[in-house]
């Protein structure tokens, strides 16, 4: 009977060694990358994108798996803790700082300095790739992405006005009201003023981080060991936005949508301004076989301009994007770094990465390149990444971010859409900003306790960049 | 002794042993491991350690409890009043819809068999897709509920006459009303789950119903007996083993109901709002995105043993019904 059971087990055993195929072809390393769904078809787009370091590396084998972007950060965090994952791993720009404190990425110091230093890329895109209380750069920036205020230049035609004029707080909401009060008909369709997703949806934050900022508010004070949500400024700059449905510009309506939904509006026609990151531009650039909006009305006639700066003159923009990053627990990094610096300093395949996404270069020399010297939606996009800036890349930020604020706003959404027609919650609102920020500071003192001497750090960062 | 045990019964225990090694690897386990990781700060600064965190023994539980300012109460309380409710109003609706639809398929019928495979359409749907569709069907404006309920059956009008007050705009267009903010958030999720499950009741009462002998029906007829006293004091006492177990699940399921809620929301990207956010989608934030393993794993350890009392309630209340049917 036992001997049945070895005969059968080594038979299996026989099988399965021999059926086993090799990592890759024989002298060759299999480098394996982790990236996010970055362009209209992720697996393909991307294996395009390294096809040129296939070929200048023959020895080189890259695997590129594509995660989704729900998913993502569960299994980065546990490819951190398990110390088991891929050579190479895109992070999204705030979650750097997190990864980083877990002591799963390799500095990259002395790569950065083979490749010419931090000049060479821009400068919010460096902010997140050395995280404040890191004495490393832990990730390279691979690519950035701002939200320019898309608009219909037919529609501001009729409407008499100039694009060239609406530069304030004030002028923008003046159009605002002209569109809104007119109610111009073009092409079949009213036009809403604007529109703005409300709580259903990761871009809250993004969307009201430039009026926050603008008025001269943020998030957290200086040194990132506190709220600064609850400032007179930042309040200010947060009843701004919100001040847009109050005045209809954005129906209530749209609060309960995602960003998805508000955004097929402006592509159907519906809107005169819509704020969206710049892969936008992508898809209504290209034809509707390709996944595009092909000639729609907004298709045809839109355009980008910056946010309107506040009435103190401020004009700050948020700046999102990714980070590539080389895993402490690597076995080819060597290899990875090559297939990095490929990828991040590289002007024509920076240049290639931005045409097949809509996502920005972070190599400041790509910029140079007559696809963006030569488009004026491009040229806002560069001034915008020049004026803008990242969330401050302390490890407890996701959180910050992702539950407390994104819960906190979900409430404020919630009041304004319970309130009736011609009445504004405005004191309710002030109270939640205000139970955020007395939130937000609890949190981030719990982090402070259980990490000792990083308040220390993070303040010795604040006055060396001051 | 043992050995005459073992000897006796080798082949049975045999027969269970992957049944006792899949229970200990696929509960017991998880359970212990649950309860070690609620007396550890598993945090993201300890992430790395895992298992060898600091042990703080009932910190975490103390956290919830009774630190009013911890993180995890933030919109606790709500959470528990709304899946309180929406376990309640669920496993009611689930009943009362499952009996409904099962009385009705029960008579013969041309095309009986057909209605059956209809009604169980909603039950096929994952739930993850219920969750999506219904957040496209509440909008307010653009969403087929209110576009069936007040441009086509005009509700309003209909139920202005019984004094049902209802907002209109400064030029006299109705304020629809919004299901995926404030109060009616609750109603957004209670009514997709309903519709998702009450298939599975009614399969459950059809087939209680079958077991129900006809005579009894027939003698209550001779006696006189109305169709309404032969359902209240026939049909439903006999159905009492099955509602008993759907209440069972529907209580299990309902509190740990996360996918409707995670996905109608913004796909978890957003936060379902005061009225919205049951204790799972809670607890998921706390362990998963605020990186609070340890204080979610307590608050778990505390659900389950709040389950097991409600559990153990159900069963006494349920016992003789259970071994009569």
């Amino acid at each position: 009977m036992l001997s049945g059971f070895l005969r059968i087990a080594f038979c299996l055993g026989f099988f399965l060694l021999f059926s086993c195929a090799p990592d890759a072809p024989t002298g060759q390393t299999k480098v394996s990358i982790w990236v996010l769904p970055n362009f209209p078809d992720p697996q393909r787009d991307m294996e395009k994108l390294i096809k040129g370091f296939k070929l200048e590396h023959p020895g080189i084998e890259v695997e590129v798996t594509v995660l989704d972007w729900g998913s993502a950060w569960t299994k980065i965090t546990t490819a951190a803790t398990a110390k088991s994952g891929p050579d190479i791993l895109q992070l999204g720009s705030t979650w750097t700082a997190a990864v980083t404190e877990m002591g799963a990425l390799v500095s990259l110091d002395s790569v950065l300095q083979g490749m010419g230093g931090e000049d060479l890329f821009v400068e919010a895109g460096m902010e997140s790739a050395r995280p404040r209380a890191s004495d490393s750069v832990t990730s390279l920036p691979w690519f950035v992405d701002v939200r320019p205020l898309f608009y219909r230049k037919d529609v501001l035609a009729k409407m008499g006005v100039q694009p060239d004029s609406i530069r304030t707080w004030g002028q923008f909401s003046k159009v605002l009201t002209g569109i809104h009060n007119s109610k111009p008909v073009v092409e079949g369709n009213v036009i809403q003023a604007m529109g703005y997703p409300g709580k259903n949806d990761w871009n809250v934050i993004h969307n009201m981080a430039p009026w926050i900022w603008g008025a001269g508010g943020d998030f957290l004070d200086s040194t990132a060991t506190k709220s600064a949500i609850g400032r007179p400024e930042s309040i200010r700059g947060i009843l701004f936005y919100l001040g847009l449905v109050r005045q209809g510009f954005n129906e209530v309506r749209n609060l309960e949508k995602n960003t998805a939904q508000v955004s097929s509006d402006f592509d159907e026609g519906r809107l005169a301004f819509w704020l969206d990151a710049t892969t936008k531009s992508i898809y209504l650039d290209r034809p509707q076989f390709l996944g595009g909006t092909g000639k729609s009305a907004a298709a045809r006639n839109y355009a980008c301009m910056m946010p309107p700066t506040s009435p103190n003159g401020n004009s700050r923009y948020f700046v999102g994007g990714s980070n590539l990053a080389i895993f402490r627990f690597s076995k080819h990094k060597a290899e990875a770094m090559k297939l990095l610096e490929y990828l991040v300093a590289r002007p024509d395949v920076q240049l290639q990465m931005s045409r097949a996404s809509g996502f920005l270069p972070t190599l400041i020399q790509t910029y140079d390149m007559p696809y963006f010297r030569e488009n004026p939606n491009r040229q806002v996009f560069l001034r915008m990444v020049r004026q803008g800036q990242p969330y401050p890349s302390v490890h407890y930020w996701g959180e910050i971010e992702t539950t407390i604020l994104t819960r906190r706003f979900g409430n404020i959404f919630d009041l304004i859409t319970a309130t009736k027609p011609g009445e504004w919650p405005e004191t309710k609102i002030i109270e939640e900003i205000q139970a955020t920020d007395v939130e937000i500071s609890h949190y981030i003192q719990q982090q402070l306790d259980q990490a000792p001497g990083l308040r220390d750090r993070l303040v010795s960062w604040r006055r060396g960049h001051q | 002794m043992r050995r005459d045990v073992w000897s006796a019964y080798k082949v049975p225990l045999l027969f269970v042993a992957p049944a006792v090694l899949g229970l200990l690897f696929l509960h017991v386990f998880p359970i212990v491991q649950g309860l070690v990781l609620s007396m550890l700060e598993s945090n993201k600064s300890t992430i790395e350690q895992y298992l060898h965190a600091p042990f703080v023994g009932f910190e975490n539980y103390k956290q919830i409890l009774f630190s009013s300012d911890s993180q995890i109460r933030q919109g606790l309380f709500d959470a528990i009043r709304n899946t309180i409710l929406y376990t309640v109003f669920v496993t009611g609706g689930t009943i009362l819809l499952g009996i409904g639809g099962a009385l009705l398929v029960h008579r013969n019928f041309k095309g009986r068999a057909v209605a059956r495979t209809l009604l169980l359409f909603s039950w096929i749907i994952p739930s993850y897709v219920v969750g999506m569709l219904w957040g496209f069907m509440w909008q307010q404006e653009e969403g087929i509920v209110n576009q069936l309920l007040f441009d086509r059956m005009h509700l309003d009008v209909m139920t202005s006459w019984i004094g049902v007050h209802w907002d209109y705009d400064a030029i006299g267009n109705l304020i629809k009303p919004r299901w995926l903010t404030g109060e009616n958030t609750l109603w957004a999720i209670v009514i997709p789950t309903v519709w998702r499950f009450w298939p599975f009741a009614m399969v459950m009462f059809l087939a209680g119903l079958s077991s129900i002998p006809k005579e009894i029906y027939e003698a209550a007829a001779m006696d006189g007996a109305k169709k309404s006293e032969q359902f209240f004091h026939i049909t439903l006492p006999l159905l009492r083993p099955v509602i008993a177990m759907i209440v069972l699940q529907g209580l299990i399921t309902n509190v740990y109901s996360f996918n409707i809620v995670s996905m109608m929301f913004g796909n978890g990207a957003g936060f379902p709002g005061k009225y919205g956010d049951l204790l799972m989608p809670n607890i998921f934030r706390n362990s998963f995105q605020m990186w609070n393993f340890g204080v979610g794993a307590a608050m778990s350890s505390m659900l389950m043993v709040v389950m097991m009392v409600v559990v153990m309630l159900w069963y006494r209340r349920f016992r003789e019904d259970l071994s009569n049917g």
